[in-house]
């Protein structure tokens, strides 16, 4: 991740994968002077307000670097490391093995853009597009949780 | 001095934390996803009963695993299973399991280990995301091969004496002896002469 050359010269548009669900997301590719095969995604949980942003490399198919808010996690030697962290990859633990991102993403996950900033800013990315406002939950009319109200 | 599952009783139930997330009470569980992120229950009274639900959270985490970002037709097979197994709802891609108000408290208890078990399941079926790199045998016997501190080089293409071209998938030196290894695996029955076939020859 400490390659400067790493950059986003799209636009960022949310997309609601489904109708009806609290998560929306994007995936935008990554491009460096290196072409590494990498993307970001990014979804978000509207009613949680849990966000994840995740480098992927595209061969492997595997989580090479991420951002986590909203949700604890537990290291594998126990230890906890907060709701929001860093996953970075090693050989020995892959992508299990999180760190506290205290100290470089102090925005809340309700703040995306800001975040998203933050983010970049940590992983070299260099943002060169805009990034639009989560869309609005939408429910259909006939919408039904069997009781359930999310939203009073 | 207590029984181990005398210990088991008096602290297990200090492994979920509960506090409350807007409509719902959340209960952190002892239990996690394949990275290691903790799965959250969340618990709501309703007309006639109550609720746990994930609010989400699984298939949030196990579509964003994959390459592609969607589920595949695998997944969906084994996710209404687990779904049926643990007497689901989905509804928002929220997983739900819905109780009446007759239900007691060794249930909701009971409830709550009962849907944590079915959203670690869930959550495992991240191994079958298309686009996710598998070991495979040949990353076995590499792996075997350095272990044994043995110096080899894999799948490089050799001209035998005959200048025709081999790609073995060990080439490995010891105390002075070359020897070329090719794994012998097939993805099915009919390719096995052949494979057989061009080593030998």
């Amino acid at each position: 991740m400490s390659n400067e050359t790493k950059r986003i010269t799209e636009n960022i548009t949310w997309v609601g994968d489904k109708k009806n669900s609290e998560t929306v997301k994007f995936r935008v590719p990554v491009v460096s002077d290196q072409d590494y095969p990498i993307f970001v995604d990014r979804s978000y949980n509207r009613y949680l307000e849990r966000l994840s942003y995740k480098v992927i490399h595209k061969e492997i198919g595997r989580r090479i670097y991420g951002l986590d808010m909203g949700k604890e996690h537990r290291n594998p030697d126990g230890a906890l490391v907060g709701e929001n962290h860093l996953h970075k990859w090693s050989e020995e633990y892959e992508d299990r093995k999180a760190y506290s991102a205290q100290q470089c993403i102090f925005s809340p996950a309700n703040k995306p853009l800001e975040v998203w900033k933050e983010f970049c800013a940590e992983a070299n990315i260099n943002f060169l597009g805009a990034m639009e406002e989560i869309p609005f939950v939408q429910l259909e009319v006939d919408f039904d949780l069997g009781g359930i109200t999310l939203y009073e | 001095m207590n029984s181990p599952c005398q210990e088991i009783a008096d602290n297990i139930g200090t492994l979920f934390i509960c506090s409350e997330f807007k409509y719902f009470i959340k209960i952190t569980t002892p239990f996690i996803y394949p990275d290691g992120d903790v799965i959250d229950i969340f618990y709501r009274r309703i007309e006639g009963g109550f609720i746990l639900t994930d609010l989400g959270e699984t298939l949030r985490w196990l579509e964003s695993q994959s390459v592609s970002g969607m589920r595949n037709e695998k997944q969906k097979e084994l996710i209404e299973t687990i779904r049926l197994t643990h007497n689901l709802e989905v509804k928002r891609d929220m997983f739900i399991a819905r109780f009446n108000s007759n239900t007691n408290n060794t249930k909701l208890a009971s409830s709550v280990l009962e849907i944590g078990q079915a959203l670690v399941r869930l959550s495992d079926l991240w191994v079958l995301q298309i686009g996710r790199k598998n070991k495979t045998i040949i990353d076995s016997v590499e792996d075997f091969i350095k272990n044994l501190n043995i110096s080899y080089e894999r799948e490089q293409v050799y001209t035998g004496g005959t200048d025709r071209n081999w790609r073995p998938h060990f080439y490995t030196t010891v105390k002075g002896n070359n020897v070329l290894t090719h794994v012998l695996n097939a993805d099915n029955k009919s390719n096995t002469k052949p494979i057989l076939c061009m080593v030998n020859t």
